[in-house]
């Protein structure tokens, strides 16, 4: 049975001349990616052909494992008339994977604490400290549509409240986040919950009652902040940091 | 998860690789991941072109554990030219599932390079920095970016992290030569660890007047070919937080988080 979706994309594929010019295996084999691929494929359609001074010649081979898939280009440089290849990876979900942020915690209108993931990352085999989001997490006006429910869970059971409700949450704008390499390209965001009313804090027997899930949620005072900056290595940590400084919506010099 | 022992097969293998590929090898069969994946990507791992001996290095030190994550074996193979992605089968202890994790690498491994920025003093006070633009191929468009790129080693710079970085600076604008007043070593970043093992520096570097009017001479006339299709940008300080809302790159962004919390520039 043909796949609308699909049919719709080999039309605009058709249309560029790098598509054109790659073997009709490759072509085949690109239009019968898994169906998950499809907003990869949205995006590679939506390519331009030439990139300022770089023609797009074609396609010479991708490679994929179950999330992500790599493409490898020939292009020519209209200045040297050079011909080479580029290469770029994405995730099969496209450009757009999600929202990264810093989720701060206010007490009658002055921010006291941050919110830090410490976690394991598989692709740096180290243990980071890093920013709170996910791939299909969206900033949507005082809510984090998709915040994983673990780490919903974990916030509530930390702030001693049943449900986790932002005061206010600023979208501080895309980012990229290794140009050289991907087509990445996440939201930055910040976020505020109310706490005059919860009682925070870690509880010392916390992982005695609950099991664990992958991270482990850290509440730092708001003084600490700055310092953080030279401990964490998380990109999107310190990017959002750099926008919310910029935003002036927190007074960090008074807490220093 | 139980281990298989190495085959005869594979140590015969080894027999044939160079001294530098013997050594890897060695390192590798030290892993249970390793010695549980199939002969036939144990060779296309060994067997790799030069260049990907930073990969194959990096690989050599992943541990078997990371947290509750047991890695179980290696999968897949895939690489391009420049880029390569391991996909490996784990195990969670916590979920007590089996699934797969992957990561994408330069073929020179987690460090490749260093990502910085310009900055122009003058009479003590820093009063402006320098930002490219330049057409970015992931993305198809012509965008700001931070200045830098991947090291290009020779064995004297290997060992020295100003000297590389100088020569990256020199190469990206164009120049013979270039006087650095003071290199600020901002340590290092993942630039997306969900997505990738790289590990880059990031530093600032300042620059004074005179130098800067070097770069302001800057036309398309008198600069090598390559950098033909850079944008060299010569910003007042005092625009710096316009810069910081339309900037995306977060190298960028994270080189001026670093510098405001040591207390290098402020707003």
């Amino acid at each position: 049975m043909p796949n609308p979706t699909r049919q719709h994309l080999a039309e605009k594929f058709s249309d560029l001349s790098w598509f054109q010019n790659t073997k009709p295996d490759l072509q085949k084999e690109l239009l019968s990616l898994p169906e998950d691929f499809d907003a990869f494929l949205e995006d590679l359609a939506g390519r331009p052909v030439e990139i300022n001074e770089l023609d797009v010649l074609s396609l010479q081979k991708i490679g994929f494992g179950h999330f992500l898939i790599f493409l490898v280009f020939e292009v020519r440089s209209t200045l040297t008339n050079q011909v080479f290849t580029y290469e770029y990876t994405s995730w099969k979900t496209g450009s757009r994977p999600g929202a990264k942020g810093i989720i701060f915690l206010e007490k009658e209108g002055k921010v006291t604490h941050f919110l830090v993931s410490r976690s394991h990352s598989f692709s740096t085999a180290t243990e980071n400290y890093e920013a709170i989001g996910g791939l299909y997490l969206h900033p949507f006006e005082n809510r984090l549509e998709n915040l994983p429910k673990k780490l919903e869970q974990e916030i509530c059971f930390h702030l001693g409240v049943d449900t986790l409700k932002f005061t206010k949450i600023i979208n501080l704008g895309l980012s990229h986040p290794d140009l050289g390499m991907s087509n990445n390209t996440s939201l930055l965001f910040a976020a505020f919950v109310d706490i005059s009313e919860a009682p925070i804090g870690i509880k010392k027997d916390f992982r005695a009652t609950h099991k664990p899930v992958g991270f482990e949620l850290e509440i730092l005072p708001i003084a600490q902040f700055k310092p953080f900056l030279q401990k964490t290595n998380d990109n999107y940590f310190l990017s959002a940091a750099a926008r919310i400084m910029t935003s002036q919506e927190i007074d960090f010099e008074s807490h220093l | 998860m139980p281990v298989m022992n190495p085959s005869n097969e594979f140590q015969n293998y080894t027999y044939t690789l160079p001294p530098n590929r013997q050594l890897l090898a060695a390192k590798l069969m030290e892993k249970n991941w390793f010695k549980n994946t199939d002969l036939s990507i144990q060779k296309s791992i060994l067997s790799l072109p030069d260049d990907f001996e930073g990969f194959v290095f990096d690989l050599s030190n992943r541990p078997d554990h990371l947290g509750n994550l047991e890695i179980v074996r290696l999968q897949k193979l895939v690489s391009g030219h420049e880029l390569i992605t391991p996909v490996f089968e784990v195990y969670s202890q916590d979920t007590q599932k089996t699934f797969t994790k992957e990561y994408v690498s330069w073929k020179i491994g987690r460090y490749p390079g260093a990502k910085g920025i310009l900055f122009i003093e003058m009479q003590g006070k820093i009063t402006h920095f320098i930002t490219i633009e330049t057409p970015k191929f992931p993305i198809g468009e012509f965008t700001h970016d931070a200045l830098g790129g991947i090291y290009q080693y020779s064995k004297e710079d290997i060992a020295d992290l100003p000297a590389q970085i100088k020569k990256i600076v020199k190469t990206k604008l164009g120049l013979k030569t270039l006087n650095i007043k003071r290199l600020i070593d901002l340590g290092r970043i993942f630039s997306d660890n969900g997505l990738t093992i790289n590990n880059p520096n990031i530093f600032a570097a300042i620059i004074d007047g005179q130098e800067a009017k070097i770069i302001s001479k800057i036309n398309k006339s008198d600069i090598q070919r390559e950098v033909l299709e850079y944008k060299i940008n010569i910003v007042p300080i005092e625009q710096l937080d316009m810069y910081i809302a339309k900037i995306d790159d977060v190298f960028f962004l994270s080189i001026i988080s670093r510098l405001l919390a040591k207390r290098i520039i402020s707003l």
